[in-house]
């Protein structure tokens, strides 16, 4: 069997790579397998009109088919199946367990369909109720696979961290990318600005009065220190009143 | 991620798949 070596895939040790693909083959099997139960269950209860029971004092109507437990087993293996593709999915492959949610609502939408337009005896006719149930399914599991479908690049092909998304992370074992993960920052630098704070003002000069009120600032900062004596301050700070003034 | 490995992902994914229904289909008609 054919297997990427660590060359081609940078850090990604070839044993998680192993690991993801195994999650992957087993999640999508038990999803489809669990689907599938799900499927084939739904239709033999709704053989019997849609309503059944089993066990307990109370006298049934309906009994249930046999099998028709095995519903729930296939809820929570496609639960599990679930789980295992998105643990399986690689940074930047196909985001495969995003056709878990339409699949689920597309196949009972169907037998709802199916069903509702062709109803088992003593059903005569339509039955409105589940051609409703089937438009909701439908429009539940159709919109979600249009939006994954018009991303389909992305989501069912996979795309490289760091070719457009450059607002995502990526962790060391190859995982889906976190856009909540910090970003790494550089070292402040007194010359260069950092990048969240705001944008400095571009060739606008700043107002006269704050250009002023600054020179005045400083000249009495340098007096203040001694560094003007009295005389070279008055004068200095007539020359810049003057200055303002023209 | 290299176009190999999506590749390789993909068609495992789809025999899984199918796998997956012929494995449920055999399941149901073994426990109906």
């Amino acid at each position: 069997m054919w297997l990427p070596t660590a060359d081609e895939h940078g850090s990604l040790p070839a044993r998680v790579r192993v690991r993801k693909l195994v999650f992957t083959v087993v999640g999508v099997f038990v999803f489809a397998a669990s689907l599938t139960v799900v499927f084939e269950s739904m239709r033999a209860v709704m053989d019997v009109g849609g309503m059944c029971a089993s066990g307990g004092p109370y006298e049934i109507r309906q009994e249930c088919p046999d099998g028709a437990g095995l519903i729930v087993v296939g809820i929570f293996g496609g639960l599990i199946g679930t789980g295992l593709v998105a643990a399986g999915t690689f940074r930047g492959g196909p985001q495969l367990w995003t056709l878990a949610w339409p699949a689920l609502f597309l196949a009972l939408g169907w037998n709802f369909w199916v069903y509702g337009i062709d109803p088992p005896p003593p059903n005569d006719g339509p039955v409105w109720g589940w051609l409703v149930c089937a438009v909701l399914f439908f429009a539940m599991g159709g919109i979600p696979l249009l939006l994954v479908l018009r991303n389909a690049r992305s989501t069912l092909w996979g795309r490289d961290p760091g070719s457009s998304s450059s607002d995502t992370t990526t962790s060391s074992d190859g995982a889906a990318p976190r856009r909540d993960a910090p970003q790494p920052r550089e070292p402040a630098s007194p010359h260069r600005p950092h990048p969240d704070s705001t944008p400095p003002r571009r060739d606008r000069p700043p107002p006269p009065e704050d250009d002023l009120v600054s020179d005045l600032e400083r000249l009495s900062a340098l007096h203040r220190d001694g560094h003007l004596t009295d005389d070279e301050f008055a004068r200095a700070k007539d020359a810049r009143l003057t200055e303002e003034g023209a | 991620m290299s176009n190999r490995l999506r590749t390789a992902v993909l068609v495992l994914a789809a025999g899984a798949t199918a796998g997956g229904i012929w494995f449920g289909s055999w399941l149901w008609s073994t426990a109906s």
